[in-house]
């Protein structure tokens, strides 16, 4: 027996073993593949973006635009905000998103083009027109996250009514 | 995140994963743990690499890998203990002839996972001739002989 090498003899077998660690090992390792089985289910269900937890969303006092976001959302990864408009007789509507917000993520596509962007020293005017007879549809703007935690923002019709949103991004 | 910190939090999960998973999965190579392992290859290599394409980035992530390969194998020579619990320890399965039932079902190998290893490594056919079988730290079965 040589306890400096940690090997042990049993009957004529000379090996380093450790039944105590090895049963604590598989109470851990058990326990380790319960924890993986939670992390999927909760995948599942939209705790890392993209499931019933996750979708959010908005609406504003006058219920003329409502705003579907998720909560959660992952690093450089690419997320849409919905927006379903009502604009009423007008044939215009715009959405104000917050400088804060912008700073910490990247548009990456606005669907339908705006027909004009306004800026501003805390944040960015879209301004989308519909041609006489048409029927606003969804707006979608796609955003991609830049930071990692939490990214909060701002958003409304105008810079003066606005409603704020938070998203976690996971790394 | 920069390319260090992304290779090492990679390394990370995939050490704690691997272990969680057990020794047994890593020996077994059938085709499907085959293909496992090509699949797991391409799932990181984004989160490795990222956006970022330069020769700075590739290189910063491979000298950050082995970096921690040669670090943790230093640590494993200071602290002995920490050894057992990064790489694990080997089992006796068999023990002098007589087959040790609970921790053959806690590792998950099966009596013909030993008579497998029994023909291939010792050319033994039965179970009687096996003296001891020890699961080894690698996943991978040994078998020592009756005399």
């Amino acid at each position: 027996m040589d306890p400096s090498r940690g090997t042990a003899e049993r009957g004529d077998l000379e090996i380093q073993e450790d039944p105590g660690y090895q049963r604590l090992f598989w109470k851990i390792q058990r326990a380790g593949w319960v924890a993986m089985a939670l992390v999927v289910a909760a995948a599942l269900a939209g705790m890392f973006g993209g499931g019933p937890l996750s979708r959010a969303s908005l609406e504003d006092t006058q219920a003329s635009w409502r705003l579907e976001y998720e909560r959660f959302g992952r690093y450089e990864s690419v997320q849409p905000l919905r927006l379903d408009v009502h604009p009423g007789n007008s044939r215009q509507t715009s959405v104000w998103l917050d400088r804060g917000y912008l700073a910490d993520v990247r548009i990456d596509h606005i669907m339908p083009d705006p027909v004009r962007e306004e800026l501003s020293s805390d944040g960015i005017l879209y301004v989308f027109e519909w041609r006489p007879g048409e029927r606003p549809g969804r707006i979608t703007l796609s955003v991609t996250f830049e930071r990692i935690g939490l990214v909060k923002g701002r958003i409304g019709r105008t810079p003066s009514f606005t409603q704020a949103f938070s998203q976690f991004v996971y790394p | 995140m920069d390319p260090v910190m992304r290779a090492a939090a990679v390394y990370a999960v995939l050490l704690c994963v691997f272990r969680i998973a057990g020794r047994r999965t890593l020996a077994q190579m059938t085709n499907f743990d085959f293909i496992l392992l090509l699949i797991i290859s391409e799932a990181v290599q984004n989160a490795m690499i990222g956006n970022d394409y330069s020769l700075t980035n590739g290189a910063l992530v491979v000298v950050t890998l082995v970096g921690l390969d040669i670090f943790l194998s230093i640590v494993k020579q200071w602290v002995p203990a920490l050894e057992k619990w990064l790489d694990g320890l080997p089992t006796i399965l068999v023990d002098n002839g007589r087959l040790l039932n609970e921790r053959m079902s806690r590792a998950r190998v099966s009596e013909d996972d030993i008579l497998q290893a029994a023909r291939e490594k010792q050319g033994l056919r039965r179970m009687d001739q096996v003296k001891y079988a020890v699961l080894e730290i690698n996943g991978g079965i040994s078998i020592v002989p009756k005399p």
